[in-house]
């Protein structure tokens, strides 16, 4: 047996399915592909995929991962890829098959590339309220937690790093937030909050692009 | 390609996998290439249509000819709907992400009679004028075909042509025609007039209807040259007949969502309520090296590790074993599971049952229709009490602990006793389950029963039958529960007015036309999903159209009415469903068409079931 981490990005139409959906359609190309996946030998067997951390419907993934294991130890990794490419659908393209060194439980940290328009709003206007609302101190918001209770969180201590700029058409956020399964924070959250003070359609392009353990080393 | 208008509301509707195509195998062409595009409509939601297996064979089978290119459209859900409209976005193909409004052929598939305000819903949200009437010009061509157009009547106005019976032949037939009507500078009404000429096409416009004072129908003339009897197509040679050896794998779970295997068309049975049964008469089997081809290509196109073996009647297939036998030769080593739908309580046991669980275990259905030997004699549906329990035996020692059972209430001749006996034969399961002493130890049984509001159906021999009244539904469904003790059976039913709806158009006529558009008109649509119907208001508008539901409904048609679908003909002869009304009247059975040819008027095709070799004849 023999462990793999496989390395994809996640867009286009495949931006819009859930994660649940991306874990269906992953395990069909793994089927369908001919490598020797290994299945698990539970009640009702299936083939053995783990993800790293799973992704919200809507965002872009530039840095997505997921473990599966190999039951022929000799089989060249280096055609995985290829092979798995031609079972995904549009969106989902692998582009790298490597041996796991870190463990999922060690992601800490997530970088987010948000880039945001709005018809209805001139974007110098768009850049100064950005701008504002990160420098609040505190930024108030409820969020439900595993029981389904509501909590009310400080999302302004939970930004590891922001940075706002003005682009040609709109504004680009980048933001550091706490991912992982001890603590996850949903930029979402925060472009919410932003949509409904300004009461303005604002369309907000989110990109996850890296992923970091405590240390803000990449996850490899 | 995701339609760029709709792109930034995505993330405002729910589900938006249903809207961003994309998925493996979807077909994609180059429009220099292309001379016909073709809109495959389906009247549901995405997650109901790409269950739908002749989406899937129509769709390949389009997209294989270089100048079609045949794209999936399904009605978007209310939320989606909403912002179309608001931001004027037209329907448009998954496909291409183009508006269909342009399109050479729009086509539905007509499965469902509540979803037929859906169909009118998306021709307006694709900008395409509903009334055929109204379309001009060789473009714009609105079609349908599916168990539903045997009486299309209720949508006679909106729809250019019919198809009747199988799809795969006859609707690459209209399309070469179409083009070469195009070619010849020819007119949309030429066209449709030869369309009539073909078998199996039916062009409403091309008949008038004259009513008698009381509402029955008085007389349906052809126009002239044009048939007046259209007789359905059939596909006699299964084994050569197109099937695809790739489906369209969603992004999002769909209702059936697993590879879909047919193994025959048609059933031996002749239950007295199915329609299917006779509509696709008569019975054609696909041979088992055939079937284990298209499964393992299937299979290995689109990753799923599920077959489903679909037909009227799974266990009836004569080769049944032979078929499991070969496909568990290489499913089991790719981990692929195999499920048996549609199977007869007379036709299992444990061999069957062992290939169903080599890999996955899944759910055990019956359906004995009725709850007394006296009702299911009635409908001949042929199963015994004592088959149903043997039946449920093998599969509690085979480790099943759920069992679900299938009826109908609202039978011609039905009493309370009748509807009781549900409740009783559940019991029967239920203890049958404590008899046995290999059963799963601590484990409890549960029996669950459903069951539906009988609709009487065209081409069955219940066709004259009046259904029951909503009120006295509610009473029987509500006298079954109170009969129910045992917490281990768990009772579902439909709602009443939900079949009482489906029956005004099952049997409708050409004057509903008028009932659909309005009901459209006031925002009536997805009928059959429980967050939109509207009893109440549909009501209003039938009445307010100047007709009577009940009419169609609750009245007992005479034997010698002229019905709105007599000038469609399935094979099936019509004294030969009197005769099967009559023989339901004295609780008297008919064999099956393996045990013996009963001369419904199928043997005409000159092949299938009909020319096997019969025991009777041994």
């Amino acid at each position: 047996m023999k462990n793999i981490r496989v390395w994809y990005k996640k867009d286009g139409a495949c931006r819009y399915i859930s994660h649940l959906d991306v874990n269906r359609a992953v395990m069909r190309a793994m089927q369908m592909s001919g490598v020797p996946f290994w299945h698990t030998e539970g009640f009702n067997s299936r083939m053995y995929v783990s993800f790293s951390l799973p992704l919200s419907l809507g965002f872009k993934g530039d840095y997505e991962s997921f473990d599966a294991k190999l039951t022929d130890e000799e089989y060249p990794i280096n055609e995985i890829a290829d092979k798995l490419n031609a079972c995904l659908p549009e969106g989902i393209h692998v582009y790298d098959v490597c041996a796991p060194v870190m463990k999922p439980a060690q992601i800490v940290y997530a970088l987010f590339d948000i880039s945001c328009e709005c018809r209805e709003y001139d974007s110098d206007k768009l850049y100064d309220f950005i701008s504002d609302f990160f420098k609040r101190e505190h930024i108030i918001t409820e969020k439900k937690t595993k029981k389904g209770t509501l909590k009310e969180i400080d999302l302004k201590e939970n930004i590891v790093r922001y940075n706002v700029e003005r682009m040609d058409t709109g504004v680009k956020i980048t933001l550091v937030l706490p991912a992982g399964i001890e603590k996850n924070i949903n930029p979402m959250l925060l472009t919410d909050i932003m949509e409904k003070e300004l009461d303005k359609k604002v369309h907000f392009f989110i990109t996850r692009s890296r992923l970091y353990n405590e240390n803000f080393e990449d996850f490899v | 390609m995701i339609n760029k208008q709709i792109e930034p509301f995505l993330l405002q509707v729910q589900k938006p996998g249903r809207y961003v195509g994309g998925e493996i195998n979807s077909v994609h062409k180059d429009l220099k290439d292309v001379d016909v595009r073709f809109a495959f409509c389906f009247p549901d939601t995405y997650e109901i249509g790409m269950s739908h297996l002749g989406m899937k064979i129509l769709y390949s089978q389009f997209n294989e000819v270089p100048h079609i290119w045949c794209e999936r459209v399904f009605a978007p859900w209310i939320d989606m709907e909403k912002i179309m409209l608001e931001n004027n976005i037209p329907l448009w193909g998954l496909e291409s992400g183009d508006p269909i409004t342009d399109f050479e052929f729009i086509g539905f598939t007509l499965q469902y009679e509540l979803s037929y305000t859906n169909i009118l819903q998306m021709l307006k949200l694709a900008n395409i004028p509903i009334r055929s009437c109204d379309r001009k010009g060789l473009k714009q061509i609105v079609a349908a075909g599916g168990p539903c157009a045997c009486n299309a009547e209720p949508l006679a106005d909106f729809f250019d042509l019919f198809f009747i019976g199988e799809g795969e032949e006859v609707d690459l037939e209209v399309i070469e025609l179409f083009r070469k009507c195009r070619d010849e500078g020819r007119s949309r009404e030429e066209f449709l007039f030869l369309c009539s000429q073909i078998e199996g096409v039916y062009v409403p416009s091309l008949y008038t209807v004259e009513y008698n004072d009381d509402g029955t129908l008085k007389a349906f003339t052809p126009k002239q040259g044009v048939p007046a009897k259209i007789h359905k197509r059939i596909i006699m040679e299964l084994d050569e007949v197109y099937y695809p050896d790739k489906f369209v794998v969603p992004l999002i779970e769909i209702i059936h969502d697993r590879v879909v295997q047919e193994i025959f068309r048609g059933c031996i049975r002749g239950c007295r309520f199915c329609q299917a049964g006779f509509l696709n008469r008569p019975v054609r089997e696909k041979s088992p090296d055939t079937i284990d081809k298209q499964c393992h290509a299937l299979c290995r196109n689109t990753g799923y590790d599920e077959i489903s073996l679909s037909s009227l009647s799974s266990s009836d297939y004569t080769q049944i074993r032979e078929l499991l036998d070969r496909l568990t030769q290489w499913s089991l080593k790719e981990s692929v599971s195999l499920s048996l739908p549609s199977m007869r309580v007379d036709g299992f046991d444990e061999k069957i049952l062992s290939k169903l669980k080599t890999v996955r275990k899944s759910g055990l259905t019956f359906a004995p229709e009725a709850g007394t030997q006296r009702m299911r004699d009635v409908i001949n549906k042929n199963v015994t009490e004592e088959e149903l329990v043997n039946t449920c035996s093998v599969a509690f020692k085979g480790g099943w602990t759920a069992v679900k059972l299938y009826f109908m209430i609202g039978l011609p001749t039905e009493t309370l006793d009748d509807v009781l006996g549900i409740g009783d034969l559940a019991q029967t399961v239920v203890n049958t389950y404590y008899k046995n002493e290999n059963r799963q130890k601590g484990k409890q049984v549960k029996v669950t029963i459903s069951t539906s509001a009988f609709i009487p159906k065209p081409f069955t021999p219940f066709q004259w039958e009046p259904q029951t009244a909503v009120e006295e539904t509610y009473e029987k469904q509500k006298a079954l529960k109170n009969n129910i003790t045992s917490r281990k059976i768990v009772y579902n039913y439909h709602d009443a007015k939900v079949s009482y709806l489906e029956g005004v158009f099952a049997r409708g006529d050409r004057r509903l036309c008028a009932v659909i558009e309005e009901a459209v008109n006031r925002g009536l649509h997805f009928d059959g999903w429980d967050d939109c119907f509207d009893f109440d208001g549909w009501i209003q508008v039938i009445k307010d159209c100047g007709l009577d539901p009940d009419f169609y409904v609750t009245r007992r048609r005479s034997f010698d009415e002229l019905l709105p679908w007599d000038h469609i003909d399935y094979g099936v002869s019509k004294s030969f469903l009197l005769s099967e009304c009559k023989k339901a009247y004295a609780n008297t059975p008919t064999p099956n068409c393996r045990e013996k040819c009963s001369g419904c008027g199928a043997a005409k095709y000159g092949g299938g079931v009909c020319f096997e070799k019969h025991k009777s004849m041994v």
